[in-house]
């Protein structure tokens, strides 16, 4: 299987209906990131300590993009094993970004409100992701 | 069946309200090509569809478009947060303002409620998914018309760019799932029965 890579914003390839056999993977960058490899979660969980907050949130954008793309994908190429592979080391590396995304600033799902160590329901006091930062707004 | 999470696909920073340009992206919010639409076709359509993995493809897709149209009013409402009187008088946002103040209400640009004339669900697979196949284009069209509007102000283009090229994606997929349905039917007749009709569910594979 041919992977092309993407740009995942605004220079995404727009290919012809009959080409079936691609996927699209997020940029190349986020390998070569500290901490995402084959090492174990423990190497991941550190790197995602180091972060700051955006940096971690865009990290868990793009790897949750990553899965949403293939998610679609793998639903008309079930067998596709490669995908299947990708699409898994995406999930779990997702799922300690968000843990520790939420154990570190806030919340991002229900389930994850469990990581916090706040004494109040943190998932209302957030501010939600439609809110403007800039003046006005409840920050 | 639904969680969410605190966070929207693509991320949206409007600095700047923009009175005009929140009227014509409007339309994809609540126009007749637009995201709420698409997410009503392909969440109704599911259920009618004898193949199991075009009824997760529509719910995965159906799904997506509910984080799409969320990323359209969010646009919408930072681009009409702040504006002053004088700007939603003499940018034709006046009509709106006095029946919705600058709530986000679904709307096309030229003021059509959305409603459910705006999508069909005619419960045969065939049929819907060319419906979808042509929904996405027309939703692309559309946000090929908005970045004419919005080609000086990057904020805005920006997320608009990437909702267009997750259009031309989600068409690609439903390319795939009709050849998939047109490979259970006979090749010989595609149209001699309604598979979702006439035959019981099927699993796949």
């Amino acid at each position: 299987m041919n992977i092309r890579t993407c740009a995942c914003n605004s220079q995404m390839n727009v290919r012809p209906a009959t080409e079936n056999n691609r996927v699209m993977q997020c940029p190349p960058q986020m390998s070569a990131r500290p901490g995402i490899d084959n090492n174990g979660m423990v190497n991941k969980s550190a790197a995602f300590e180091k972060m700051s907050q955006i940096q971690l949130l865009n990290h868990i954008n793009e790897v949750s993009f990553a899965v949403d793309d293939l998610l679609l994908y793998l639903d008309t190429h079930p067998g596709d094993m490669q995908a299947l592979t990708y699409c898994q080391k995406m999930i779990k590396s997702r799922k300690v970004a968000m843990d520790v995304y939420s154990a570190r600033f806030a919340p991002l799902t229900i389930d994850c409100t469990v990581e916090s160590s706040s004494n109040r329901w943190e998932w209302i006091m957030q501010p939600w992701p439609w809110e403007p930062k800039q003046k006005g707004g409840c920050r | 069946m639904w969680n969410y999470e605190k966070r929207l696909q693509y991320p949206i920073n409007i600095t700047t309200p923009n009175a005009k340009l929140a009227q014509f992206i409007a339309s994809q919010y609540g126009g007749p090509d637009g995201e709420i639409g698409a997410s009503m076709r392909y969440l109704s359509q599911r259920f009618s569809m004898n193949d199991r993995r075009v009824a997760g493809l529509l719910t995965d897709i159906g799904t997506e478009e509910l984080a799409h149209l969320e990323m359209v009013s969010t646009i919408i409402h930072q681009l009409t947060k702040g504006l002053s009187m004088e700007e939603i008088e003499s940018s034709g946002l006046g009509p709106y303002y006095i029946d919705h103040t600058i709530g986000v209400w679904p709307q096309a640009a030229g003021g059509v409620p959305f409603n459910a004339c705006e999508f069909q669900v005619k419960g045969d697979p065939i049929t819907d998914l060319h419906e979808d196949l042509a929904a996405e284009q027309k939703a692309r069209s559309t946000y090929d018309n908005i970045l004419r509007v919005a080609r000086n102000t990057p904020e805005v283009a920006d997320p608009i760019r990437f909702l267009r090229a997750r259009e031309v994606v989600h068409y690609q997929r439903f390319g795939e799932a009709l050849r998939m349905v047109q490979d259970t039917l006979d090749s010989k007749n595609y149209y001699a029965y309604n598979p979702a009709f006439d035959m019981p569910t099927t699993c796949c594979e």
